[in-house]
């Protein structure tokens, strides 16, 4: 029994941890789309292998960021909008 | 019996007409334009004259139907542990990563709501159903998934042919080259011919399909060709999308789609019966309470785990993936090689001339294979994932063979 709980209370942490691990804003499509040819908009596609090589929709400009490096990131000014997208 | 040669035919076409050789082919095009289908003959060619050898009556004659047909070469342990790293090796990366692809195709072009991975799910599913309600199943699917990417190929190109061409007709101003990569690189196009048990009756379909598969790329390449750019072809991830999008607007991005999703489960389809039957007449792997209706539904279900497993935890998304896939399709034309050499020198017993050309095909696949391996980015994790296969499926076969002794050759 004491398995199960500790097994269920593994499972019930787990699955929050998304909601456990700050808040980062989320916007949208149509949001995106309104900002979209915005001098401050910087667009990462943090889309990893056939996640992103199978896709046809890849939205133009956006900057691939590969195996999860954001370093490019520190290229621009802070005030810039970041916008990641992974799907 | 013409059945059995229509399921022979879509079974060489598994790989052919899958989206990882569309993307292959497309990349190709626009980095050789129109000579490229020069490179497509000889590609088409060398694999005809390696078929040609593998199904020769007096390359086949003699085969006892239970070993791995290159045991005349290297000897049975070594034959058998080539033929467990190949099979398995396609059988596990190329479905894992192209399931995906048929996932986001779904996902992108029909049902914008509906999960990429759940689709692919569905479809490993379904295929495992086959496999699981029997072989004949299998292969009549099998038939089905190849006819329909075949049909939206050839429609596509001869409405791509025929129809109007666009701004960018052939890249006028794109500088052609025929690189040997790119000569090298049609040798994986054409991969799919060897049936686990040749036989000579079958030579000739075998030899239709490989000309069958030069006239589709032909004539796809000069429909992608006409309409897109070259330099577009060479550096897209998709070149099929943006072609029969070009083509034939929204239906052709709807008929590729089709395509995609089929030509997904061609490869994975085919390539489970292929290393099923492959690995069946290994029967030295085999427990012996494993019983006769287990033992050809043990393999799918196993490939089933290991891709569901590499999708649940992301290796799809990882670019280590692709290198393997590169990896199995590469240790696929080298054991083209084995076999070509096994069937050349069978030949040789019945015929008495001192040089055969299949000496030189052989070593010809061996060539290819080794420079496509150095010449890649990802050289050193390939010779890791050669060795690593390599060492695992050797102490596989041998664990097999310490509890049945296999009988003399």
């Amino acid at each position: 029994m004491k398995k199960i709980i500790t097994l269920f209370l593994f499972c019930i942490i787990f699955s929050a941890m998304p909601a456990l691990s700050g808040s980062v804003p989320t916007i949208d499509k149509d949001e995106l789309k309104a900002l979209l040819g915005s001098d401050t908009l910087v667009l990462f596609d943090v889309r990893t292998g056939r996640d992103w090589s199978s896709s046809g929709e890849k939205i133009k400009y956006a900057i691939r960021v590969d195996g999860g490096d954001l370093s490019v990131a520190k290229t621009f000014p802070k005030d810039n909008t970041f916008v990641l997208y992974c799907a | 019996m013409i059945w059995s040669h229509l399921i022979t035919i879509s079974l060489v076409f598994s790989w052919m007409v899958s989206p990882d050789a569309l993307v292959l082919l497309g990349n190709n095009a626009g980095k050789g334009g129109l000579p490229f289908i020069a490179a497509l003959a000889i590609g088409a060619a060398l694999s005809a004259l390696c078929a040609n050898l593998i199904y020769h009556p007096d390359a086949t004659g003699n085969s006892s139907g239970k070993t791995a047909p290159h045991t005349f070469t290297i000897g049975r342990y070594a034959a058998t542990t080539i033929t467990v790293a190949t099979r398995i090796s396609l059988a596990v990366l190329l479905p894992t990563g192209m399931l995906v692809t048929a996932g986001f195709t779904f996902n992108e072009t029909f049902v914008y709501w509906f999960p990429n991975f759940g689709f692919s799910f569905i479809l490993l599913g379904l295929i495992l159903t086959l496999h699981l309600a029997g072989e004949r199943f299998a292969e009549v699917a099998q038939l089905l998934f190849t006819g329909i990417v075949i049909f939206c190929l050839l429609l596509l190109s001869l409405a791509g042919v025929f129809g109007t061409t666009s701004e960018q007709v052939y890249g006028a101003t794109f500088h052609f080259s025929l690189p040997l990569p790119l000569i090298c690189g049609t040798l994986l196009l054409f991969l799919g011919y060897d049936q686990p048990s040749p036989d000579s009756k079958a030579r000739r379909y075998i030899l239709l399909a490989i000309i069958g598969g030069f006239v589709l790329f032909s004539l796809w390449t000069i429909a992608s060709l006409g309409h897109v750019a070259p330099e577009k072809l060479a550096s897209s991830t998709v070149p099929y999308i943006i072609s029969a999008g070009r083509i034939l607007g929204t239906p052709g991005k709807i008929i590729i789609g089709i395509a995609i999703i089929a030509g997904s489960c061609s490869v994975t389809n085919g390539l489970f019966i292929l290393a099923n039957k492959s690995l069946l007449q290994q029967t030295n792997l085999f427990p012996s309470f494993i019983n006769h209706f287990w033992k050809k539904r043990i393999f799918p279900i196993g490939f089933s785990i290991a891709i569901g497993l590499s999708m649940i935890f992301g290796f799809a998304g990882d670019e280590l993936l692709e290198t393997y896939i590169l990896g199995a399709l590469l240790l696929w034309i080298a054991a083209m090689g084995f076999r070509c050499l096994a069937a050349t020198r069978r030949i040789q017993l019945t015929q008495s001339c001192p040089f055969h050309y299949g000496y030189l095909i052989s070593a010809l696949f061996f060539l290819a294979a080794l420079y496509l391996t150095v010449t890649d980015n990802y050289t050193a994790q390939l010779f890791s994932f050669f060795v690593l296969t390599l060492v695992v499926s050797g102490i596989v076969t041998a664990g097999g063979y310490l509890f049945h002794r296999p009988s003399p050759p």
